[in-house]
């Protein structure tokens, strides 16, 4: 369903408009000449009670990774809320079409499960204005769960190597030795495992092969991508957050992984990190991204695209956690463009943006700090012209 | 093969609706029978339950008996996919079956029958029916051709050969030479007189002087209006009827002062 | 005589020149050979677009191809050629199946609409069936994975314990069908989608079947099976091929059912009850598309140039077999 819906949303630039309208009768006078576009009426009218609150008017369009959409949906209402005159947008294409998008410079800002590539930040140089390049603001921070289900258990203690080896096929039985180790006092069946997997190419996929490459010590054979692939016998790949949690639900013994918000009822996996066990949560995951330190081919240090550490042993944290970014230029010289991009970043790293995120899609907010260092690097963006 | 048939009171219905009403002759076997009348007048209906193909339209049926030899074809253990084979039909327009040969179309009825036919014995009886309708001259070298390359007047005589092949007891034909030219029409008139020496042989026509040149006894049919009933007026040997008939409508019709 | 309508100063003015429907009838030409152009010129136009985006992706090389994009990995025997022939293995496999389920189904429900229903049940069945052909593919899709899938796979391991030694119905190593999610079923759900299309036209052609042919049948004493057998089978050989192509064309370029069904896979395997096995173009490119970039994209309109291709070819190959016996269609 979700598909039908990407690939039928095509944007163009031409759809794009941005005006800025004058906030009071008083200041129209005065700044009415430079004013680009002022389509004041509806501003005008309601000059009276304006508040600074209502100085935004005009259509903000983003375009990318679709695991932001239930958050984008929350930002764009909390936002239009606000700015009753502006209109957000966001299309949902993926996080590829999404950055080429971006790129064109069909879309002001973009939303990404990954990091620009060393090519694509070149690009980035050029498409933005001045010779900053883009950013990333790791806006939609969400642990990833592995999900099981198996009746009478509802959680249970994995580390990485043994994860890896069920979800390869090694591990194929739920009382083998492996898992039994680690749980003592669970009763576990002979139940024949079934790894249920994302079989379309998503960020999740990515997050979760690239938390089994780093953690799992050599025992995940295969590379961190998208496309998750397994040597296991009795696997099942589904198109989907929904079809894994579905097939997961219905198929005794199996396990996959998802979006941690969808977990429900089904049994989750509490990750061996340093010495414990850590379920997942969103204060946890929270603390990876606050405990990683920033990509190597990261654009300055304002740009906030994180190497997410999987091997940390901070046991605070959840290494199995998606980040997901909006990527933003350092420059916009069009007045109405940067303040509508800085006002709406702001907005969604505000303490008030997460939180209605968290609500709507469970996502893990932001820590206090990271949430002020992004806030910070707005400000200088929107001061840049 | 050849058989008497005795029909008793018969009347045909569509639905709720009298199209025949209360017919009874006998057909003569080794002779023909024409069947004469208006348009409209039930003839082509009543031909049609002489092999019961008026029930391929939903809601007809009979009351009445039809003996064929005695043999009441509407009594009970009686299945009109057996009359069928036995009483055969050629109809107004020439129906070759398309999509077969020339052979094909003659042997169709026969297989319905005869599952395995051996390769001589279909060349044997491909040969004897077509020689049977006088086509076999005309066609013998190209059997594997289509019926439908065929002119119009030998798609006819296709059918003959196609109906006689199955050597059935009766053979109606349903104004079979309306769509032919003159000299098809000759072609089958004299294929019908040598016919009649081996069949019955009922015919339905518009053509009084075909009436006249080759049937032996003729029926007129008639109507009496628009949602009547047809009926028959009379029947007769055909010199009779077309000299010194006993009813003023049929006098009325073959004099041209009628239909 | 002297009413003509044409104007004095016309040169040759006379009784047999212009009439009132001349001018409608020029118009109408042009309109209908203009109908005719446009589906040429949408056809070119597809066809270029398929490849001149396909092209960058087609020029470059295996190994280049494997690192800029994600799902092509040369080095696992997945190059951007290999991928596409799993594919279209994995489509013809599926297309394959629900045309073997579909058309036997279609042309015995067309026959029974047309030859056997009393009039108004034919009516119903013929709109019910009518109504297929609106249910969106999501719904098929959905009601496929909640509902036929679970009730199908007993089914699939019956077959595999006692056919298992088939290829075809070989179960998946352990023995055990755990899943029904594989090509069986997206053949199935596909055959239910494109019944109502091969009833629809098939019951049109029976019905256009010429009395006198069907009498012909009946008056020589064939039962109505073999009336059919005689007269409507070969009179609607032809469109029942078409038909068919048109079925085959949805399935072929089928993508949410298959996508939210089989559970997918790159083999040239033959054993459809195994999950992980097949997947078809459309449902490949639906699964890649949102997250590939540019050289995904390229790759990923290569396999859809694939598919043109291969429906292209099917359709030509219909054409080919309704005109080898052209002589003997009855169409004249």
């Amino acid at each position: 369903m979700k598909i039908a819906i990407r690939s039928g949303a095509v944007i163009s630039a031409a759809a794009l408009t941005f005006a800025l309208a004058a906030c009071s009768p008083s200041n129209e006078a005065t700044t009415e000449s430079e004013a680009p576009e002022a389509t004041a009426t509806a501003a005008a009218e309601g000059s009276e009670t304006a508040e600074a609150t209502a100085e935004l008017s005009g259509n903000l369009q983003g375009a990318g990774a679709s695991s932001q959409e239930s958050g984008m949906d929350a930002w764009r209402a909390g936002f239009q809320n606000m700015y009753p005159d502006v209109t957000v947008g966001y299309d949902p294409v993926g996080s590829g079409g999404g950055i080429e998008q971006f790129l064109s410079g069909a879309v002001p800002f973009a939303g990404s499960d990954g990091l620009l590539e060393a090519g694509e930040y070149e690009q980035a140089v050029e498409r933005c204005d001045g010779d900053g390049g883009a950013y990333h603001l790791p806006m939609y921070i969400s642990p990833v769960a592995i999900i099981f289900n198996l009746e009478g258990v509802g959680t249970l203690n994995l580390d990485a190597e043994t994860v890896a080896n069920i979800f390869d096929g090694n591990i194929t039985t739920w009382n083998d030795e492996a898992i039994a180790s680690q749980n003592e006092g669970v009763e576990l069946p002979d139940t024949t495992i079934t790894v249920v997997y994302r079989s379309d190419s998503s960020g999740t996929s990515e997050n979760f092969t690239d938390y089994l490459e780093q953690a799992s010590d050599g025992t995940w054979p295969y590379e961190a991508t998208k496309e998750f692939s397994t040597a296991a016998d009795q696997s099942i790949g589904a198109d989907g957050t929904s079809a894994v949690v579905d097939t997961v639900t219905s198929t005794n013994g199996a396990i996959g992984y998802a979006d941690a918000s969808r977990a429900g009822s089904l049994g989750t996996v509490a990750i061996k990190v340093g010495e414990e066990y850590v379920p997942f949560s969103p204060e946890a995951a929270a603390n990876i991204v606050a405990a990683s330190p920033l990509s190597e081919e990261a654009n300055g240090e304002n740009d906030l695209a994180f190497a997410i550490d999987r091997t940390t042993t901070d046991s605070s944290a959840y290494p199995l956690t998606l980040v997901s970014y909006h990527i933003v230029c350092s420059q916009y010289d069009d007045e109405t463009e940067r303040a509508l991009v800085t006002e709406f970043e702001k907005y969604v790293a505000s303490a008030e943006g997460q939180a209605a995120a968290a609500d709507a899609a469970g996502i893990a907010p932001l820590t206090d700090e990271l949430s002020a260092q992004i806030t910070e690097i707005l400000d200088g963006i929107a001061a840049a012209a | 093969m050849s058989k008497r048939i005795d029909i008793n009171n018969l009347n045909v219905y569509y639905g709720e609706f009298l199209a025949v009403e209360d017919v009874s002759l006998s057909i003569e076997p080794k002779s023909i029978t024409a069947f004469i009348g208006p348009s409209g007048c039930g003839k082509s209906t009543f031909l049609r339950t002489l092999n019961r193909m008026h029930e391929v339209i939903p809601g007809a049926r009979v009351e009445g008996e039809v003996l064929i030899d005695g043999v009441n074809l509407y009594g009970d253990n009686v299945d009109p996919v057996t009359v069928r084979r036995h009483v055969g039909m050629v109809f107004q327009r020439p129906n070759p079956f398309p999509t077969m040969s020339i052979a094909e179309n003659v042997l169709a009825g026969y297989r319905l029958n005869n599952k395995r036919v051996s390769k001589s014995q279909a060349d044997d009886l491909v040969e004897e029916s077509l020689r049977g309708a006088n086509l076999w001259n005309e066609v013998k070298d190209r059997l594997d051709r289509p019926g439908s390359s065929l002119s119009g007047g030998q798609q006819q005589r296709l059918c003959i050969a196609r109906a006689i092949a199955i050597k059935p007891d009766v053979l109606l034909m349903d104004e079979p030479c309306s769509a032919l030219d003159p000299i098809s029409t000759l072609a089958i008139e004299d294929l019908m007189a040598e016919l009649k020496d081996q069949y019955t042989i009922v015919i339905v026509t518009h053509n009084m002087q075909q009436a006249a040149r080759v049937s032996d006894r003729t029926a007129f049919f008639n109507i009496a209006g628009t949602g009547k009933p047809g009926k028959l007026i009379e029947m007769n040997e055909t010199p009779v009827m077309f000299s010194t008939p006993s009813e003023k409508a049929t006098e009325d019709y073959i004099s041209g002062r009628f239909g | 005589m002297t009413q003509s309508t044409s104007s004095p100063e016309a040169p040759a003015e006379n009784d047999y020149g212009t009439h009132p429907g001349a001018a409608a009838n020029r118009v109408f030409r042009w309109l209908s050979t203009g109908a005719g152009a446009l589906i040429l010129i949408t056809l070119a136009a597809v066809a270029t677009f398929l490849l001149a985006e396909a092209w960058p992706a087609l020029a470059m090389s295996s190994e280049e191809l494997g690192e800029t994009v994600s799902f092509i990995k040369p080095e696992d025997g997945q190059s951007l050629m290999e991928i596409i022939g799993y594919l279209i293995f994995g489509t013809l496999v599926i297309s394959i199946i629900a045309l073997l389920i579909a058309t036997p189904v279609a042309i015995g429900i067309a026959l029974f609409i047309s030859h056997y229903a009393p009039r108004r049940l034919a009516q119903g069945l013929g709109y019910m069936i009518d109504l297929l052909a609106a249910v969106p593919s999501v719904v098929y899709g959905l009601w496929g994975v909640a509902v036929l899938v679970p009730f199908l796979t007993p089914f699939y391991q019956f077959l595999a314990d006692y056919l298992g030694f088939i290829p075809l119905f070989a179960p998946p190593e352990s023995g055990e069908i755990f899943t029904g999610r594989v090509a069986m079923s997206a053949g199935i759900v596909l055959a239910i989608m494109i019944l109502p299309i091969i009833t629809a036209v098939s019951r049109e052609v029976f019905l256009q079947t010429p009395t006198l042919h069907e009498e012909a049948a009946l008056a020589m004493g064939a039962t109505r099976w073999e009336m059919i057998k005689m007269a409507v089978f070969p009179f609607g050989r032809s469109g029942m091929i078409g038909a068919t192509m048109l079925g085959l064309g949805r399935a072929l370029g089928e993508t949410m059912a298959v996508l939210m069904i089989i559970s997918p896979g790159l083999t040239f395997s033959a054993a459809i009850l195994q999950p992980n096995q097949h997947n078809t173009i459309a449902a490949y490119i639906a699964l890649q598309f949102p997250e590939a970039n540019a050289m995904g994209v390229n790759s990923l309109i290569a396999m859809g140039l694939a598919l043109f291709v291969i429906t292209l070819l099917v359709n030509m190959l219909a054409r080919w077999v309704v005109s080898r016996r052209k002589d003997f269609s009855g169409a004249n």
